[in-house]
C-alpha cells in the first residue's frame, strides 16, 4: 500500500474552499445559534405552563431526532410540500443554527440553575437588588457553568457541519471526498480530511480546558 | 411612612416596642405544619437561642424573619414597622409590607448561614464590600475600608485578597459574618453556622458571637452549641414541630426543664 | 391525510426493515462500545507508556473528528488497509461501535472513581472480598453515576445510526429517503420517521434524567 500526497497536495485549493465553508458555517450557527438559544431558555422558566410547553415540545423533539433527518426533512420537504426551495447552503444553516440553538438553551438553563440556592440567599439577604443580584453574582457564577458544556457544544457543531456534503454543499469533507473520487487515492484524501477537522476541532477544546483551569482557583472547593 | 397603629384580621394593633416582634406566624406545606403561631418578642441587645430537634421549624422561622421565605399568617416588625405580612392576612397592612417597603428595611437584618454561602468568585475583601457598595451607596474605596476593618475584626485581615476556595470553613464563615455586619444591620440571624465545620474550627467562630453579643447586637441564633447558649443567651427557646413548647433562662432550661419533650431532647443531646 | 395513513401502511415493510436496521446496529455498536471502552479504560491505567499513550490518541481522535467523517474512513480505508472485505452495514456498525467504545471509556473511569476510598477501605476491614465490594459497594454508587452518562450515550447512538444512511444502508434515515423518492411524499415521511426516532429516544432520555434524580438524593454524602 503506498501512501502518495501527490493528489492531495495538488487539490490543496480545493480543500482550503471547502475549509473556508465549514468554517464560516461553523461560525454563523455558533452565533445565531447562541443568540436564539436565549429566549428559548428564558421561554423555558417562565412561570405560565401552557407558555413553556410549546417551546419544551420543540426542543424535546429535536434533542431526539437526528440532525440528518433534521437536513432531508428542510432541504426535502419543504421544497416538494410547499414549493420553497431551499438551497443546500441554506438548509444546512438552518439546521445547524437550530440544533445550536436548542443545545445552549438547554446549557443556558442549567447552568443558570446551577448557581446554588443558599448563595442568591445570601445576596438577597444582604439587600442587593434583583439586578445587581444578576449582574454580580449569579451571572458571573452561571456563566462559568455554561463554559464547559458549549465547548462540546462546539465542537458537536464542526462535526455535524460535515453533513453538508449530504446534499451537495461543498464543505471540507465533500471537497476530500470529491478529490479521493477524482484522483482514486480515498485514503489519503480521507486521512488528511480527518487530521483536519481533528485540527480545527482540538483548539477549542484545548482553550476550554485552559479557560476552566483559569477559573477553578475561584470557585468553591 | 410607618403606621403606628396598623388594620389586620388581628384587630387593630399598636405597632409593638420590642425591637424584633414576631406575632402569630403560621406556615405549612400543604398538610405539613412548619411553624404553628409562634409569637416572639425580641429587646435590643437580647441574644436568644433557638434549640430543638431537626424539622421543629427554627431554620424556617429563622428566614421568615429575614424574608427569605413568605409566610402564610401572622406579623413580622422590625423596629416598630411592619416588614411582612402573612399571605392569607387580610387588612391594609398589606400595602405597607411592599417589595419596596421591605428592600429598605431589609438591611436592618443579617443572616449568616451554616453552609456559608460566601461568593466564590469574589476575594474575601469584595464579600465583604460588595453590598455596602452596590446597596448603601458607599464608593469603593469607603466599602473596602469598611471591609478591612470587620475583616481584622474577625481576625482574618491578612486573608482579604484569598477566594473562599482558599479559606478554611472556619475562616469561611467568619468572612460570612464580616459580610453580614459591613451593612450595619440591627439584628443577626444565625442558622447553625457551626454545625457544617469541623470541631477544631468552631471555636473560632463561636469566639467572634460572643463578641458581637458582647458588644451589643441583637442574635438570634439557631444552634446545638450549648456551651454557647449558656453563656450568652439571654433567653432560650425550645421548638418542636413547629411551636415554641417552652422558654426561659439557659440556667432553667438546661438545668430544670419543666417540659417532657423538653428533657427528652436534652437528654438526647447531651448523651452523645 | 387519511390517503397519507392509507399510503404509509402501504409501505410498513419498509419502515419495519429500517427500523430493524436501526436497531441492530445500536445493539451491535453498543456491545462493541461496552467492550472496547472497557479495554480502552484498562489501557489508560496500564503501567506502559506506550498503551497509555495509544489509548488516549485513539479516545481523542473519535471523539473530536466528525462520525461521518469516521464511516467513510472506514468504509474506504479499513479494507484497503486489512485487505477484507466490509459491506456498508458491517463497516457502519464498526465504526458506530468503535465510536462509542471511545465515549464508553470516559464513563468506566469517571464512575469507579467517584466512589469515595473511604467506602472501599471500609468494607474491606469489615472483611469483604474484593468480589462483594464491587458487587455491593462500588457498583450501586458507581451506576448512580454511570447510568445517566449510558442513558445519553445510547440517545446519541440511536441518532448516530442515521449517519450510516450516508453509506446507503437501509436503517430508518436510509428507508426514509427511498420511500419519499419513490411516493413523492417527502415531507409526511421524513416526519413519520421522525416520530419513530421520538419514540425510540425520548424515553431514554426521561429515564436518564429520572434515574439521575433519584441518585442525586441517595447518595448525597452523610453528614
Amino acid at each position: 500500500m503506498e501512501f502518495d500526497l501527490g493528489p492531495v497536495v495538488d487539490r490543496i485549493p480545493l480543500l482550503l474552499e471547502g475549509l473556508g465553508l465549514t468554517l464560516g458555517l461553523t461560525a454563523l450557527a455558533f452565533v445565531a445559534g447562541g443568540l436564539l438559544g436565549l429566549p428559548l431558555a428564558l421561554s423555558r422558566m417562565l412561570p405560565n405552563r401552557w407558555l413553556r410547553l410549546p417551546v419544551t415540545m420543540l426542543v424535546e423533539s429535536t434533542l431526539s431526532t437526528p440532525v440528518p433527518l433534521h437536513l432531508f426533512l428542510v432541504f426535502f420537504g419543504m421544497t416538494a410540500a410547499f414549493g420553497i426551495f431551499i438551497s443546500p447552503f441554506h438548509s444546512i444553516l438552518l439546521v445547524l443554527v437550530w440544533n445550536q440553538a436548542v443545545v445552549m438553551s438547554e446549557n443556558y438553563r442549567s447552568g443558570l440553575q446551577s448557581v446554588p440556592k443558599g448563595i442568591r440567599a445570601a445576596a438577597s439577604v444582604l439587600g442587593l437588588p434583583t439586578i445587581d443580584r444578576y449582574r454580580y453574582v449569579i451571572l458571573p457564577l452561571a456563566i462559568r457553568a455554561i463554559l464547559p458544556p458549549t465547548t462540546s457544544s462546539t465542537v458537536n457543531l464542526i462535526k455535524d457541519s460535515a453533513l453538508a456534503g449530504f446534499i451537495g454543499a461543498n464543505d471540507l469533507l465533500n471537497a476530500g471526498r470529491l478529490g479521493a473520487t477524482e484522483s482514486f487515492r480515498p485514503i489519503e484524501f480521507y486521512t488528511v480530511v480527518a487530521i483536519m477537522y481533528f485540527v480545527i476541532s482540538y483548539p477549542i477544546v484545548w482553550f476550554s480546558d485552559r479557560v476552566e483551569h483559569k477559573m477553578s482557583r475561584s470557585r468553591a472547593a | 411612612m410607618a403606621a403606628s397603629t396598623v388594620e389586620s384580621d388581628l384587630g387593630n394593633v399598636d405597632a409593638p416596642e420590642a425591637q424584633v416582634a414576631i406575632r402569630s406566624l403560621s406556615k405549612s406545606y400543604g398538610d405539613l405544619n412548619v411553624l404553628v403561631d409562634v409569637t416572639i418578642d425580641v429587646a435590643k441587645r437580647d441574644v436568644l437561642v433557638l434549640i430543638g430537634p431537626s424539622g421543629s421549624g427554627k431554620s424556617t422561622l429563622l428566614r421568615c424573619v429575614a424574608r427569605l421565605e413568605p409566610f402564610d399568617a401572622g406579623q413580622l416588625w422590625i423596629e416598630g414597622h411592619l416588614v411582612a405580612l402573612g399571605e392569607k392576612s387580610k387588612g391594609d397592612g398589606a400595602e405597607l409590607a411592599t417589595p419596596n417597603h421591605q428592600k429598605r428595611l431589609r438591611k436592618e437584618v443579617g443572616m449568616v448561614f451554616q453552609e456559608f454561602n460566601l461568593f466564590p468568585h469574589f476575594t474575601a475583601l469584595r464579600n465583604v464590600a460588595l453590598a455596602p457598595e452596590r446597596v448603601l451607596g458607599l464608593d469603593r474605596d469607603e466599602a473596602e475600608n469598611r471591609a478591612l476593618v470587620l475583616l481584622e475584626k474577625v481576625g482574618l485581615a491578612e486573608k482579604a485578597h484569598e477566594h473562599p476556595a482558599r479559606l478554611s470553613g472556619g475562616q469561611q464563615q467568619r468572612v460570612a459574618i464580616a459580610r453580614a455586619l459591613a451593612m450595619q444591620p440591627k439584628v443577626m440571624l444565625f442558622d447553625e453556622v457551626t454545625s457544617a465545620l469541623d470541631p477544631e474550627l468552631v471555636g473560632e467562630v463561636l469566639e467572634v458571637m460572643r463578641e458581637l453579643a458582647r458588644d451589643g447586637m441583637t442574635m438570634l441564633v439557631v444552634s446545638h452549641e450549648m456551651q454557647f447558649a449558656a453563656d450568652v443567651a439571654d433567653t432560650v427557646f425550645f421548638m418542636d414541630q413547629g411551636s415554641i413548647v417552652e422558654t426561659g433562662s439557659p440556667d432553667q432550661i438546661f438545668h430544670e426543664p419543666h417540659e417532657d419533650r423538653t428533657k427528652a431532647f436534652l437528654q438526647r443531646l447531651l448523651a452523645r | 391525510m387519511i390517503e397519507f395513513l392509507g399510503e404509509l401502511v402501504h409501505y410498513a415493510p419498509a419502515f419495519w426493515r429500517g427500523l430493524r436496521f436501526t436497531l441492530a446496529l445500536t445493539g451491535i455498536a453498543m456491545a462493541i462500545g461496552v467492550g472496547g471502552g472497557l479495554a480502552l479504560a484498562m489501557l489508560r491505567r496500564s503501567r506502559l507508556r506506550l498503551a497509555r499513550i495509544l489509548a488516549t490518541i485513539y479516545i481523542e481522535f473519535f471523539r473530536t473528528t466528525p462520525l461521518i467523517v469516521q464511516l467513510v474512513w472506514i468504509y474506504f480505508v479499513l479494507p484497503i488497509a486489512l485487505d477484507i472485505e466490509l459491506s456498508a452495514f458491517q463497516s457502519g456498525a464498526i465504526t458506530l461501535g468503535m465510536n462509542q467504545a471511545a465515549y464508553k471509556s470516559e464513563i468506566f473511569r469517571a464512575g469507579i472513581a467517584e466512589v469515595p476510598l473511604g467506602q472501599r477501605r471500609a468494607s474491606q476491614a469489615l472483611g469483604l472480598g474484593r468480589i462483594d465490594t464491587f458487587r455491593f459497594v462500588v457498583l450501586p454508587q458507581a451506576s448512580a453515576v454511570i447510568l445517566p452518562l449510558f442513558m445519553a450515550h445510547t440517545m446519541l447512538l440511536v441518532k448516530g445510526t442515521a449517519y450510516v444512511s450516508l453509506l446507503r444502508v437501509p436503517e430508518l434515515t436510509h428507508t426514509a429517503n427511498l420511500i419519499s423518492l419513490d411516493s413523492f411524499r417527502f415531507l409526511e415521511v421524513y416526519l413519520a420517521v421522525g416520530v419513530i426516532y421520538f419514540i425510540l429516544i425520548y424515553p431514554i432520555g426521561v429515564l436518564g434524567r429520572w434515574i439521575e434524580n433519584k441518585g442525586s438524593h441517595k447518595w448525597r454524602p452523610l453528614q
